[in-house]
């Protein structure tokens, strides 16, 4: 794929619109409509097709109930020893738990993460995609690409499908040239850059612990403390977050995983003598 | 009853009020309030004087002149339609003679109150003030009614349901139609009694939902937890209407009576008309039975209360926080396993528990009382127990009949704020102190995260002496407080580094 357009192979499609220039060239099936990237940013969609009517359709209103993997509970938050990462693992379909054991970290490089919230499929996909990019850029510049670059990159994605019925919470995370680097990315195209976020439908509850327990010149082992904690506090009470906590700390010679602790053996460690 | 009977038309309609006690004005004219206030001797008075209260804000003179005035009460008579016509006859009957109407059933209710309020179209707003103006009758109002009563009993017209509660009515009559909105417009089918003024708009067995006229907002944080000190609740301040901060420093904490709070979520018009109800249901249950009504039942009360208006925008989430005193047991009480989590409330529904241990317990501890199939062993039980029950009780109870039992509840829109902060430190063993700085911080945290929740904090706390009421609190205050602490403890370590 990347080899076939640093090659400079002039694509079909390309060619096809200097013959035919008024074509509905946007929307055709082309052979390399797998590839996307910061020349041909278009995915091919076969005639007819319209995602957003159909997914439209897939809520309760239209009468068909498709349930979307939506549940899970990601946090990370930035702070002097670079940036934390805390997730759930559990993937939910409605109401059947696809995996209690889902990676929703994808590791893009040695020195950026990527989390993944909302549809499964979606972030998996655009973030390799943004992987992709990230190599690409780092081939052709010589210098790794920054956080915020990185994080525009997907959010430009993002935008390109807006509508569409895209779902991805994402929060891009790195260290690079200006220090610990945290964005968050909406399918919507939203980019945030921040010192702390939480995303998916446990954020709430992951919220009120770390807002509580945040101080910005925190200690490393305090800072994976909070981190634990307000995952599992969020599993404890959404319904679709469960499984265990992947923790990474993000530091400035790349990432390194903490910890995959049980939340239910967390759960009953914190509250020991509670009630 | 032969009287019962006879009061019970062929024509009354399934519906009604029951479903309709919503914001909407048709179902307010309706008999909304009327229905609401089943159980309440009152019945018959609050058609007529709640209207002229609505009008002028004042409830109490004009409706103890409009409760006896015959002239009013020979208007039309929707009512009639609607099968409550047994409930106001005490206050009809004599008044029917003077019916120009031709109606020759006494029963049917032609001095229906409701013409007034049908005639003229109501806003959601007035249908509000009216609901506020029917619980402040004054006692010279419910004693005339009392006097028409006797009146009437001595005329020989059986009054049979006019002190009775009413709340069994409604479960005769078919939930199907209930909130629904009806295309049936004036095919009511009754001989017309009415005058001209009624509005075609009101249909035999159901109301026309009026739109409301903005959409109301649930934005809160309330919360309550138990612990050896009593019941602790706290809520912020803020009356939200979909992006309008209503009210800065409305109170979502109402007392209900000495030993008994409440804390609201959810439409606030709803719940504060609620309490008031339920408040005044159980002061009658003291009066009559000599003791206060456990918080249990309190919450089964208001639950039932509730029911009949299930599936319409009636929006109340409460909890109650009590203290049940010592006063002998009037039955067996039933608590949570061995191990009391946070939150998981059992459903107290009819089903019998699981046979747990047997205890004979005492206050305060975890008591398990053995439920078995048969009633009369449970009775058996009660009897040798005779230890009185004291101690805190938290019981969450919704409109949409969910009523729950348990030791930590959070309800609104800034509730999983506040959850896990207190997930985080609410123990059975916290001082007061402790619990009351937890209840704030969770608060806080919830308004500083939610849009509809912010201001201030309130916190109380209820104890075997009763409720006490901390005083409010701006949390403006405590951000910048907190901003400063942070300042300070960069500083500090700043300079232990760099030392």
């Amino acid at each position: 794929m990347a080899l076939f357009e640093v090659s400079g192979f002039k694509p079909y499609s390309e060619v096809r619109a200097q013959i035919l220039p008024f074509g509905q060239t946007r929307l055709v099936d082309r052979p390399n409509h797998y590839t996307f990237n910061t020349k041909t940013q278009e995915f091919a969609v076969p005639l007819g097709e319209d995602p957003s009517g159909f997914l439209k359709s897939c809520n309760h209103d239209g009468g068909v109930c498709i349930d979307l993997n939506h549940g899970t509970t990601t946090l990370a938050f930035k702070f002097r020893h670079g940036v934390i990462v805390a997730v759930d693992s559990r993937a939910s379909a409605g109401n059947y738990l696809a995996s209690k054991d889902a990676n929703k970290v994808i590791e893009i490089n040695s020195y950026l993460l990527g989390t993944m919230s909302g549809s499964a499929a979606d972030c998996q996909h655009w973030e390799r995609l943004l992987a992709k990019e990230c190599r690409l850029y780092r081939l052709r510049n010589g210098h790794r690409i920054s956080v915020a670059a990185a994080s525009k990159l997907l959010s430009n994605m993002m935008l390109g499908y807006r509508g569409m019925g895209l779902s991805m919470g994402s929060m891009i995370c790195g260290w690079d040239k200006q220090g610990p680097g945290l964005y968050y990315v909406d399918d919507n195209g939203t980019r945030f850059s921040g010192h702390m976020f939480s995303t998916g439908c446990g954020n709430s509850y992951a919220y009120g612990v770390v807002d509580s327990g945040y101080r910005e010149d925190m200690t490393v082992e305090e800072a994976y403390e909070l981190g634990r904690r307000g995952i599992v506090h969020a599993t404890h009470r959404d319904a679709y977050s469960g499984g265990v906590v992947n923790m990474y700390h993000m530091r400035e010679d790349g990432w390194i995983k903490v910890c995959k602790d049980d939340v239910s053996e967390l759960i009953h460690r914190y509250k020991e003598g509670m009630f | 009853m032969k009287g019962r009977n006879r009061r019970t038309t062929p024509k009354r309609s399934p519906v009604l009020a029951r479903g309709n006690f919503s914001r909407s004005t048709t179902s307010v004219q309706k008999h909304g309030i009327l229905k609401t206030h089943s159980k309440c001797h009152v019945l018959g008075v609050c058609r007529a004087p709640v209207d002229q209260a609505a009008v002028m804000g004042h409830g109490r003179r004009q409706s103890e002149q409009h409760l006896l005035d015959p002239e009013r009460l020979s208007t039309t008579s929707t009512a009639s339609r609607h099968g409550l016509e047994h409930r106001y006859r005490t206050r009809t009957t004599e008044p029917s003679a003077t019916l120009s109407g031709t109606e020759s059933n006494p029963m049917k209710l032609s001095g229906a109150a409701s013409s007034p309020w049908v005639e003229t179209p109501r806003n959601a707003d007035a249908a509000w003030v009216k609901k506020r103006s029917f619980l402040w009758l004054s006692d010279t109002c419910r004693l005339r009614l009392r006097q028409t009563a006797h009146t009437l009993q001595n005329a020989g017209l059986p009054d049979i349901l006019v002190w009775q509660v009413q709340e069994a009515g409604y479960l005769d009559e078919s939930p199907i139609q209930f909130g629904q909105i009806s295309t049936m417009q004036s095919s009511s089918g009754i001989p017309s009694q009415e005058t001209s003024s009624l509005p075609e708009s009101l249909p035999f067995t159901s109301s026309q939902a009026v739109p409301l006229p903005f959409p109301m907002a649930h934005g809160t944080t309330t919360l309550a937890f138990m612990f050896q000190g009593g019941v602790l609740a706290a809520a912020d301040t803020r009356s939200s209407c979909s992006g309008l901060v209503a009210c800065p420093a409305s109170q979502k904490i109402l007392p209900i009576h000495s030993h008994l709070v409440g804390t609201t979520s959810g439409t606030s018009a709803d719940c504060a008309l609620w309490k008031r109800i339920l408040s005044r249901e159980l002061r009658l249950y003291q009066l009559r039975y000599g003791r206060r009504l456990s918080t249990r039942g309190a919450a089964k009360l208001l639950s039932h209360m509730l029911h009949p208006f299930k599936g319409t925008e009636l929006c109340v989430a409460a909890t109650l926080c009590g203290w049940d005193g010592g006063e002998p047991d009037d039955g067996c009480r039933d608590h949570e396993g061995s191990e009391m989590e946070h939150g998981e409330g059992r459903e107290t529904t009819k089903t019998p528990k699981a046979h747990l241990e047997k205890t004979a317990g005492a206050s305060g501890e975890k008591v398990s009382v053995s439920k078995t199939q048969s009633s009369s062993f449970t009775k058996q039980q009660c009897s040798r127990r005779k230890i009185s029950f004291s101690g805190p009780s938290l019981f969450y109870v919704c409109s949409d009949g969910t009523r729950l039992e348990g030791s930590l509840f959070s309800v609104g829109s800034g509730s999983p704020y506040a959850y896990s902060i207190l997930d985080q430190g609410v123990q059975w063993g916290l001082t007061v102190e402790e619990a009351t700085s937890i209840a704030r911080e969770a608060v806080y945290r919830a308004t500083h995260r939610d849009a509809y929740s912010g201001n201030s904090v309130d916190v109380y706390h209820v104890t075997s002496k009763g409720w006490t009421r901390r005083t409010r609190e701006d949390l403006k205050e405590e951000y910048y407080r907190e901003k400063e602490r942070q300042r300070l403890e960069r500083e500090r370590r700043g300079k232990t580094l760099s030392g």
